[in-house]
C-alpha cells in the first residue's frame, strides 16, 4: 500500500477529535429534537380534536397539506445549508438560532385556545403547524448533517451517529412518559399544555448546548440532490418504484400507534395507560429489529417483508376478535406480540433500498444514494401525512364526538359506534389494509438469488476498478474473494449470499480498502452527484458522512 | 439565490392561500340550519321505522346498562361549584350509580309475558356507591331482583316480584309508581311494561343540533344530538330560538350569566337486517356557575361565568332476537 495513503488512513482512524462532552451534548440535542417530534406526532391530533374541538376532517386536511409541504422542504433546506458560509460553519448557525423559535412554536402548538371561533382555530392550527414544519426543517436538516462534518475520523462519526440515534429514540418516548404522568393529576387540556411548555422550554437548551459544543471540522462538499431528479430516478428504477409504493402503503399499519392515545382515553378511560400500551409496543418493535439480521439469513428481504406483514395483520385480527371488553392489560399483552414484526418492517425497507441501489449500479453503472434516500425521506413524510388524514377521516366516519369548548373541560360521551370504531382503527382496519402493501411487492424481483448474482458482478467489477491501486496482497485478497464467490455453484442460496462473502473475504478488508481509496481521493466525503459513477467505496464512505436514515424507530412517525 | 428567493416566496404565497381558503371552508349558519331542517324530517321517519322493528317482534330480550352521575353538592340556587377542596364537605362529591337490567318479552296472540332482572349498586346513607375495591372503584351490588308480569287478553295482569305476587287484577289498576316504594325494581318498569319503550318514545326534533347516518357492514346507524337551554325562570327552549345561545356547530356558545342549565341529549339507534339491535341514550346537564376573583392590579372583584357538567346519564340497550326456530311460549304462573 502507498505510504501516504497509509499515513492518511492512520490519521483518519487513529486521531480522536471528539471528546466525551461532544457525544453527550450532541446526543442531548438529538434527544431534544426527537422529544419535540414525539410530542407533536403523538398528541397533536388528539389535542386538536379533543381539546380544541376542531372537526377531525379539518385537522386531517391540514396534516395532509402541511406534511406534504414539509416533505419538499428538506431538499430546499439542504440547498440553503450547502450555500451557507459563516464563521460558525454551515450547520451550527441554524441549530443555534433555530432552537429558541423551535421551542416557542412547540409551546404555541399546544396552547388551549378554546375561546377562539372555529375559523380562527383552523387558521391558527395551519399557521402554527406549518411554521413548526419549517422551523423543524431549519433545525433538523443541519442536525442530521452535523455528524458528517464533526470529525474526519470515520469511526468517531459512526459512533456519534449510533449513540445519538439511540438517545434520540429514547427522546421520542419522553412525551409518552410525561403525558402518562401528567394525566394522573391534570385534565387532558392542561396535560397537553404542560407537556408543550416543559418540552418547549427544555429542548432549546439542549439544542443550543449541542450546537455550541460541537465543531464543524470537515468541509462538506456534498450537494443536496434535487427532488425532481429523485422522481426521475424513481420512475427509471422500477424495483425502487415497487419498493417505494409498497412502503407508501404501510401508512395503514401506523394507525395502530397513532390511535393508542384514543384507545386509552375513550375506551379504557385512563390516559395514564398510554405508557402501558405504547412502551411495550416500542420494546417489541426493537426486539423485532434485533431479529431482523438473523431472519435475513434464512429469507430474503421480500420474503421477510411479506412474512412480517402477514404476521402483524394476523396478530391484530386476534386482538380484534378478543375485543376491548377484556381488562386493558390483556389487550396490552396481545399488542406486544402484534408489534414484534413492526421492527422488522422498519428495517427491511432500508435493506431493500440498498438492494435497489446495487441493482441500478449493476444495470447502469450508476449509484445514486443521494436521490434514493431523498425519495425515501419524502415517502416517509407523505406516509405520515396520509396516516393522519386517514385517521381523521375514520374518526369522523365513526362519529367521534368532539367537545363543545364553551363548556369547561368538556369530554362528551362517545357512542358505542365510536368506541367500536376506535378499536377497529387500532386493530382490524390496519390488519386488513396493511396487506395492500404486499401488492407492489409482486413486481419486486430482487430475490436473494438475483441479488447474489448482482453482488457477484459488482464485487468483480469493483475489484477490477480498485484492485490495481494497492499492493498485490491486499488487492489480490479482494480479487481472490471475488473469484471464490464467482465460482460458487449457480449463485448462492436465497438470502445466504452475504454469508458467503463474509466467509471468504476480506469483506472487511475490502471495505477498508474502499474507505482508504475514497479518503485518498478526497479529504472530505465524496460527492454523490446525480448520475455520477459513485462506487461502493463512495457508498461506504458516505455512510459515515451522511447521517444514516433512522433504522431504530418507526420512521413514518 | 434570486431563484431560491422566488421559490420560497411562491411557496409562502401558496400556503397563505391554502390557509385562507381553508378558513373560509366552514358552512354558513344559514346553510347549516337549512340542512338541519331538511334532516329533521327524514330523521323522524327513520327513527320511527328503526325503533318500531323491535316492538313488532313477538319475542326479544335486551340487556340495559343505566349509568347516572350527579354532582351532589352543586349549588343550583346560587349557581356555585364546590371549590374548597381542603374542606371535605365542599369537595366535589360525584354520586354515581350503575344499574344493570336484563329484560325479556314474549307475546303469544294477545297474551304477553315480561321478565326483568335488576342489579343495583349498594349506596351509603348519603347516596354514594360503596366499593369492594376502593382503588379500582369496584362497586358492591345488591342481590338481583326479578320482576315477572303476565298480561292476558282479558285485560287482567299478574305481577310478581322475587316470586311473590304483588298485584293481580285489571291492567288499569296497576300502578308501578305506587308499588315502587316496596319494590325498588319497579321504578324501572313502565306503563308499556317495557323500559325500552319508555326510553325510545317518540323522536324529538326540539333543539335538534345534528343528525348523522352511517352504514357499516350491514349495520345502519342513526344518531342525533340536541341542545335545550333553561333560563333563570325555569323556561326551557331550543338553542335556536333562545336568546341565551349564539353561534352554531362547534361555535355554539351560551350566556352563562343568564343561563340556569343547558341540557344536551344524544340518541343513537343501530339496526342490523332491519331489526333494532341497540338503542343508546346520553344526557348531560350543564350547570352555569360563577367564579369570583380579585384583580391584583386594582383590587376589584370580578365575576366570571362558566358552564360545566353537573349531571350525566348513559343508558345503553343491546337487543337480541331469539331464533325463530324456537317456539314462543309464555311460562306458566
Amino acid at each position: 500500500m502507498d505510504q501516504s495513503a497509509t499515513l492518511e488512513k492512520n490519521l483518519l482512524t487513529d486521531k480522536k477529535y471528539l471528546k466525551k462532552k461532544d457525544y453527550i451534548t450532541f446526543s442531548m440535542a438529538r434527544f431534544a429534537a426527537a422529544a419535540i417530534t414525539g410530542l407533536t406526532q403523538g398528541y397533536l391530533l388528539i389535542f386538536y380534536t379533543s381539546v380544541l374541538g376542531i372537526s377531525p376532517v379539518a385537522v386531517g386536511v391540514m396534516f395532509l397539506v402541511a406534511k406534504i409541504f414539509d416533505g419538499f422542504n428538506d431538499p430546499i433546506m439542504g440547498t440553503i445549508v450547502d450555500k451557507t458560509r459563516t464563521k460558525y460553519g454551515k450547520m451550527r448557525p441554524y441549530l443555534l438560532f433555530g432552537a429558541i423559535p423551535f421551542g416557542i412554536i412547540t409551546i404555541l402548538l399546544f396552547l388551549p385556545i378554546t375561546s377562539m371561533s372555529s375559523s380562527l382555530k383552523i387558521v391558527y392550527m395551519y399557521v402554527t403547524y406549518i411554521l413548526y414544519g419549517i422551523i423543524g426543517t431549519v433545525v433538523g436538516v443541519p442536525l442530521d448533517g452535523l455528524p458528517a462534518v464533526a470529525s474526519p475520523n470515520t469511526d468517531e462519526r459512526t459512533k456519534i451517529v449510533s449513540i445519538s440515534r439511540v438517545v434520540g429514540s429514547i427522546g421520542e418516548q419522553s412525551a409518552l412518559v410525561l403525558y402518562s404522568l401528567f394525566a394522573i393529576f391534570l385534565s387532558m387540556k392542561y396535560s397537553y399544555m404542560t407537556m408543550g411548555i416543559v418540552i418547549g422550554i427544555l429542548a432549546p437548551v439542549f439544542l443550543i448546548l449541542g450546537g455550541v459544543a460541537i465543531k464543524e471540522r470537515v468541509p462538506s462538499s456534498k450537494e443536496t440532490p434535487k427532488i425532481l431528479d429523485g422522481f426521475k430516478y424513481l420512475f427509471q428504477n422500477k424495483q425502487f418504484l415497487a419498493m417505494i409504493l409498497s412502503n407508501l402503503l404501510t401508512f395503514f399499519r401506523n394507525l395502530v400507534s397513532a390511535s393508542i392515545i384514543y384507545i386509552v382515553t375513550y375506551i379504557y378511560c385512563n390516559g395514564s395507560l398510554n405508557i402501558a400500551f405504547a412502551l411495550p409496543g416500542a420494546i417489541a418493535s426493537m426486539i423485532g429489529m434485533l431479529f431482523a439480521p438473523k431472519l435475513k439469513k434464512i429469507m430474503d428481504a421480500k420474503q421477510l417483508f411479506i412474512a412480517a406483514t402477514v404476521f402483524h395483520s394476523v396478530a391484530l385480527v386476534v386482538v380484534f376478535l378478543v375485543g376491548f371488553k377484556v381488562p386493558w392489560y390483556a389487550t396490552a399483552a396481545l399488542m406486544f406480540f402484534a408489534m414484534l414484526p413492526v421492527g422488522i418492517l422498519n428495517v427491511v425497507p432500508h435493506l431493500m433500498a440498498m438492494d435497489t441501489l446495487d441493482y441500478w449500479e449493476d444495470k447502469t453503472d450508476k449509484r445514486q444514494e443521494g436521490v434514493c434516500f431523498a425519495i425515501v425521506s419524502l415517502r416517509s413524510k407523505v406516509s405520515s401525512a396520509f396516516k393522519d388524514f386517514f385517521l381523521a377521516y375514520l374518526l369522523t366516519y365513526f362519529l367521534f364526538a368532539t367537545p363543545l369548548t364553551t363548556i369547561s373541560d368538556h369530554s362528551p360521551w362517545q357512542m358505542s359506534f365510536a368506541q367500536e370504531g376506535l378499536f377497529m382503527i387500532f386493530t382490524i382496519i390496519p390488519a386488513a389494509l396493511n396487506l395492500l402493501s404486499i401488492v407492489p411487492m409482486i413486481f419486486y424481483r430482487l430475490s436473494g438469488k438475483k441479488m447474489a448474482e448482482i453482488q457477484q458482478r459488482l464485487v468483480v467489477r469493483r475489484a477490477e476498478e480498485f484492485g490495481d491501486m494497492f499492493a498485490e496482497e491486499e488487492g489480490g485478497a479482494l480479487v481472490e474473494a471475488a473469484e471464490i464467490v464467482d465460482s460458487q455453484e449457480t449463485g448462492c442460496s436465497d438470502g445466504a449470499y452475504e454469508s458467503v462473502l463474509e466467509e471468504t473475504v476480506a469483506a472487511e478488508t475490502a471495505q477498508e480498502i474502499f474507505r482508504t481509496a475514497s479518503a485518498t481521493e478526497s479529504e472530505s466525503c465524496p460527492s454523490a452527484e446525480n448520475g455520477a459513477h459513485v462506487t461502493k467505496a463512495d457508498k461506504e464512505s458516505e455512510k459515515t458522512c451522511d447521517t444514516e436514515k433512522d433504522e431504530g424507530g418507526n420512521d413514518d412517525e | 439565490m434570486n431563484k431560491m428567493k422566488k421559490r420560497i416566496t411562491l411557496l409562502v404565497l401558496v400556503l397563505a392561500l391554502v390557509v385562507l381558503l381553508c378558513s373560509a371552508c366552514n358552512q354558513s349558519e344559514t346553510d347549516y340550519l337549512a340542512e338541519l331542517d331538511q334532516n329533521s324530517a327524514t330523521y323522524v321517519q327513520d327513527y320511527n321505522a328503526m325503533s318500531a322493528t323491535v316492538f313488532a317482534e313477538n319475542t326479544y330480550r335486551y340487556t340495559a346498562t343505566i349509568y347516572t352521575e350527579n354532582l351532589s353538592n352543586f349549588d343550583y340556587e346560587n349557581r356555585e361549584m364546590p371549590t374548597d377542596k381542603l374542606d371535605e364537605s365542599q369537595e366535589e362529591r360525584k354520586k354515581w350509580a350503575k344499574t344493570n337490567v336484563t329484560y325479556s318479552f314474549t307475546r303469544v296472540g294477545a297474551d304477553c309475558y315480561v321478565e326483568m332482572t335488576v342489579q343495583e349498586p349498594v349506596l351509603d346513607e348519603s347516596g354514594f356507591p360503596t366499593f369492594s375495591d376502593e382503588k379500582f372503584k369496584k362497586p358492591v351490588y345488591q342481590e338481583d331482583t326479578v320482576m315477572q308480569l303476565w298480561s292476558y287478553s282479558n285485560g287482567n295482569v299478574l305481577l310478581k316480584v322475587d316470586g311473590t305476587t304483588v298485584y293481580e287484577g285489571e291492567k288499569g289498576g296497576l300502578s308501578f309508581a305506587a308499588l315502587e316504594g316496596a319494590h325498588r325494581v319497579l321504578k324501572y318498569a313502565s306503563d308499556e311494561f317495557d323500559l325500552l319503550s319508555a326510553y325510545v318514545g317518540s323522536p324529538s326534533t326540539e333543539g335538534l343540533f345534528s343528525v348523522e347516518q352511517r352504514k357499516w357492514f350491514g349495520k345502519k346507524i342513526l344518531a342525533s344530538q340536541n341542545y335545550l337551554v333553561s333560563n333563570l325562570a325555569g323556561n326551557t327552549e331550543s338553542f335556536r330560538s333562545s336568546a341565551l345561545a349564539s353561534g352554531y356547530k362547534e361555535d355554539l356558545s351560551f350566556d352563562w350569566s343568564r343561563v340556569s342549565t343547558v341540557s344536551t341529549n344524544t340518541v343513537c339507534l343501530t339496526t342490523k337486517k332491519n331489526k333494532l339491535i341497540s338503542f343508546e341514550y346520553y344526557n348531560e346537564i350543564i350547570g352555569a356557575y360563577q367564579k369570583t376573583a380579585t384583580q391584583i392590579w386594582n383590587g376589584e372583584t370580578v365575576t366570571s361565568w362558566y358552564g360545566d357538567r353537573v349531571f350525566a346519564e348513559k343508558s345503553v340497550f343491546e337487543i337480541e332476537y331469539p331464533s325463530s326456530k324456537i317456539a314462543v311460549e309464555i311460562p306458566s304462573v
